[in-house]
């Protein structure tokens, strides 16, 4: 036998190993907490300061004043009609889609769900500009079907085109979680409705839609609370006509005045906030009432063979899919072929200028690709390596700190991004301290703001993903002497790898697709493709515009699949449209 | 070679206690098995002295050394003690020589070296040549061997086991018990053996150590433990048996008392300084036997059980006492026979 090691040798190298290894893991914990700590707390924290204080006295001023203007009442109106009206479509949407998909045998599911879920990965701005591509009076579309002699000016600058495009992007939201309860839904409630010879449209009607009451306002009010801090729609659609939602409010006031309205905005962005966590709140309830009544679920529900429905039920979810995707997309692309705004489109003039443009010839939206790119893949790659350490204390070391600061984590996502990014700016307008550095008007205020925002992205599939995994795999790495850092390199990474994998790649997607921050936080120079699309659409440029979207479109679709089809090695729930 | 020492440990998670005012010394190469019905902290005593847990207070001591104290605690990778997993928690991304190799890369063992000492591991647990597979391509039992030639290749002088059987079915239970026996004996290791099985522990251990409610209720060799047992709790956790009241009539001689029980004089076996007066008592098969003359009873029930027929006894005079007798011819169910009463063992006043 060989002599054990020296370790075991004598109380004071026993006490010596143990000073060095507890502090050096207490060392990567307190690191990670306070970093954590930092981007969930500081920021939100700052930005109540800033509207709840006025020197120091806590103070309802600031409320008084910006509630005196008009404009705000005006906003506060306009965000909440579209962000209703938005829902009921979205809710019309999902749950049409939903009772197709969980409850039928249409064919081709996997494929209808896909196209489904691609408007929630689509980013808003480029959803508005493709419908507006497919409903310019004197776009292709519109003008070889003939529709477009009806209208003078595009129909989509209005409410109706704000809900329109709003329901159309929420509606995954809705048919996820409405479908996530249809599967939970205990068959035997259904069987004995059949049994007592109800009939379909019945038992959908008496049954199934009651029991599903509380997946659908739980969607709704996901969906409503997306809509209410949606950015790219409102203002694409709504500022034509002057229609200015919060969002939007704040960001003309911050663009046409700069940081001297700072006070005034953030006291908006609570507004927006108190919108959002009214929702959340309810949300949250609902959403505890139906795990809780979901427990004990029987076999999954056999689908109702439509027979001779089956074909038109299947063209129904189709045209759908068509009217509201495929039209609109395939208008952006014409746009992004057509060699000048006002030329039609024909197979001899196809062009890929406006592409070899934005790509390689403007070198604006040259670097707003490399920023994107950027800002995205190291925001990816510092959250998840965060979460990957946060996730092993969380789970394995439970402490009601970890567990204070994984809720807190959560939160600036749940906020409307334009929450976020006014408490980034409130944060960081002043040099960061004892430096003489600012990040204000960098890129790295971006890089924060995204850290702060897509922060819960990374964690929450890790954290899930190390509940997953059997503690005594880590117990045993400690057992044969390796340290937490040797542990975490052999064990703890290849396990959580896949999962680690998926959602940086998540992360990834959103932060590269994201508008709603970086508009207000853009300088010249550090432009990202979401202000780039924007900033194009407002000057005029829409081909241009709309060749940079499909090529987002191009990625974002590109990543998605790469992504589904690694999704086996997943577990469920990491990939968001999978469910 | 370790002596383990837990000095009134106290370990509670919030305001729930796991593990209340333990002490025990664990000495040299001994088998010890940690016995207890569910949830009555086994496992928290093996992580503490593991080091996967931190005391409340108290403090744990390997070979004199202070491990685990207040304001002291050796994290697990520091101590080398060897674990076996009820989960066998072998890593799923590495070979089955990753895995039993593992202790030996973390400290740098290479070459030929580490080689040897892989091939030797998995040849003790007749493992050899599986090198190249995966756990999920091995069986429970192979799983746990690959998970014992890890331990192995750490040459621990202290091993943990936490019921590493349960996941095993019954067939392959006996070998393993073969194959840990024979890692007692080869490396002369001081082992923990966690069960909630009492014939596992019987099997396997030269002491055991009955565990209820976190607390430490006796500690001894597994005949005591059946002969002698220190409080009602063990009588009933370990072996068959019946529980009666008695009346001790005259204090302890020669270990040996007068009592009264089921209203007949009886000599039972006790502690040196019993005293008269009420008292428990733990009647084993091995003491009650049919008679002509005795405790009249009524035959309950009547199990065979190969050979010998145990049956259940009710006395007239204690309809709330069960007695069991094994015997070789059994007389019909709801027949009147009488019990002989040979012995019996007077629990100690708690
Ligand atoms: N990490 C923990 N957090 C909170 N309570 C715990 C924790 N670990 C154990 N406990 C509690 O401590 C008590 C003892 O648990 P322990 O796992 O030691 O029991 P056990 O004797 O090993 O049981 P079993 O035979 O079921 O494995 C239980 O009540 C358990 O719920
Ligand atoms: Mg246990």
């Amino acid at each position: 036998m060989a002599a054990p090691p020296a370790t075991l040798g004598g109380a004071s190298s026993l006490t010596a190993s143990f000073l060095a290894s507890w502090s050096s893991e207490k060392l990567v914990l307190a690191l990670v907490v306070i970093f954590i700590g930092f981007l969930s707390i500081v920021p939100i924290g700052r930005l109540l300061v800033e509207a709840f204080f006025i020197g120091g006295v806590p103070s309802l001023n600031a409320f008084g004043e910006v509630f005196a203007q008009p404009a705000t009442w005006r906003a506060l109106r306009h965000t909440l009609e579209t962000s209703i009206g938005g829902t009921l479509v979205a809710v019309v949407i999902g749950t049409l889609m939903a009772l197709l998909v969980a409850l039928t045998n249409v064919r081709g599911k996997l494929l209808l769900v896909f196209c489904l879920m691609l408007p929630m990965m689509i980013p808003p701005q480029v959803m508005a500009l493709s419908w507006i591509g497919l409903t310019e009076p004197g776009g292709f579309f519109m003008r070889s079907t003939g529709i477009g002699t009806l209208f003078d000016t595009n129909p989509l600058y209005s409410v109706g085109g704000i809900i329109l495009v709003l329901g159309v992007q929420s509606a995954p939201v809705v048919f996820l979680t409405l479908r996530a309860g249809l599967r939970a839904m205990p068959a035997d409630l259904v069987e004995a409705a059949q049994a007592s010879s109800a009939g379909r449209a019945r038992v959908i009607r008496d049954v199934v839609l009651p029991l599903m009451t509380p997946a659908l306002l739980s969607g709704a009010s996901l969906a409503f609370i997306a809509a209410v801090g949606n950015f790219g729609i409102p203002a694409l659609l709504g500022m034509p006509v002057r229609y200015n939602t919060l969002p939007v409010l704040i960001y003309r006031k911050l663009s046409g005045f700069g940081p001297t309205v700072l006070g005034e905005v953030a006291v908006l962005s609570v507004l927006l906030a108190v919108i959002a966590v009214v929702f959340i709140g309810l949300q949250a309830k609902l959403l505890s009432r139906r795990d809780f009544r979901a427990t004990g679920t029987s076999a999954t529900l056999l689908p109702y063979d439509l027979g001779r429905w089956r074909f038109p039920a299947e063209c129904f979810g189709w045209l759908l899919i068509v009217v509201t995707l495929i039209l609109p997309l395939s208008a952006l692309l014409v746009n992004s072929l057509t060699p000048a705004y006002g030329i039609e489109l024909t197979p001899g003039n196809l062009t890929l200028n406006h592409y070899r443009y934005v790509l390689f010839i403007d070198s604006v939206t040259r670097s707003a690709f490399t920023n994107s790119f950027f800002l995205a893949a190291g925001a990816a790659t510092v959250l998840v390596l965060l979460a990957i350490v946060f996730g092993f204390f969380l789970v394995w070391r439970p402490h009601w700190l970890l567990r204070t600061l994984n809720s807190l984590a959560d939160l600036p996502y749940a906020l409307p991004g334009t929450v976020v990014s006014i408490a980034c700016i409130l944060v960081f307008i002043q040099p960061i301290p004892f430096t003489q550095i600012s990040i204000y008007n960098t890129i790295w205020i971006i890089f924060a703001a995204y850290l702060v925002r897509f922060m819960t992205r990374a964690i929450r599939p890790i954290v899930n993903a190390y509940h997953a995994i059997d503690r005594a795999l880590d117990e045993a790495g400690a057992m044969c002497g390796a340290s937490l850092l040797e542990r975490m390199r052999t064990i703890v990474l290849p396990l959580i790898a896949p999962t680690a994998f998926a959602a940086a790649m998540i992360v990834f997607l959103a932060a590269f697709n994201e508008l709603t921050i970086s508009i207000l936080l853009w300088s010249a120079g550090t432009e990202t493709v979401g202000v780039m699309v924007f900033n194009l659409k407002q000057a005029g440029d829409v081909l241009e515009a709309s060749a940079m979207s499909c090529l987002t479109i191009l990625l974002t679709v590109t990543l998605m699949a790469a992504l589904s089809a690694f999704g086996r090695h997943l577990p469920s729930g990491v990939i968001p449209w999978r469910a | 070679m370790a002596r383990v020492t837990l000095e009134s440990v106290n370990k509670h998670f919030g305001t729930s206690v796991a593990v209340e005012d333990f002490t025990l010394d664990i000495p040299h190469g001994s088998f010890l098995a940690v016995l207890g019905p569910s949830g009555c902290g086994k496992s928290t005593v093996l992580r503490l002295v593991a080091g996967f847990e931190r005391v409340s207070s108290g403090q744990v001591l390997i070979d004199g050394n202070v491990v685990s104290g207040p304001s002291l605690h050796v994290p697990a990778e520091k101590r080398h003690v060897g674990i076996v997993f009820q989960s066998y928690a072998l890593w799923p991304h590495m070979t089955v020589e990753g895995n039993v190799g593992y202790p030996l890369r973390v400290a740098k063992v290479r070459g030929e070296a580490y080689r040897s000492r892989v091939a030797a591991a998995l040849d003790m647990v007749g493992l050899s040549g599986f090198d190249t597979r995966r756990p999920s391509e091995l069986s429970g039992g192979q799983r746990q061997r690959v998970a014992l030639a890890r331990c192995l290749v750490m040459e621990p002088s202290l091993v943990l086991l936490d019921e590493p059987l349960a996941n095993l079915d019954v067939h392959l239970r006996a070998s393993m018990e073969d194959e840990f026996r024979a890692f007692h004996a080869k490396t002369g290791a001081t082992m923990i053996y966690v069960t909630h099985d009492q014939a596992e522990a019987m099997a396997l251990a030269e002491r055991i150590a009955v565990m209820d409610k976190g607390r430490l209720v006796q500690v001894a060799d597994p005949h005591t433990l059946y002969s002698e047992p220190a409080t009602t709790m063990v009588a009933g956790f370990i072996g068959k048996g019946a529980l009666a009241d008695a009346e001790v009539l005259a204090p302890a001689e020669d270990g040996r008392c007068r009592a009264r029980l089921f209203g007949m004089d009886v000599m039972l076996r006790c502690q040196a300084n019993q005293p008269a007066g009420k008292a428990r008592v733990c009647l084993r098969p091995e003491d009650v036997a049919l008679a002509s003359e005795g405790v009249p009873a009524t035959v309950r029930r009547a199990t065979y059980k190969g050979g010998v027929t145990e049956i259940e006894a009710v006395p007239e005079s204690a309809p709330d006492v069960t007695l069991l007798l094994i015997i070789s011819a059994a007389p019909m169910v709801g027949t009147a026979v009488k019990v002989r009463i040979d012995g019996g063992w007077v629990i100690p006043a708690p």
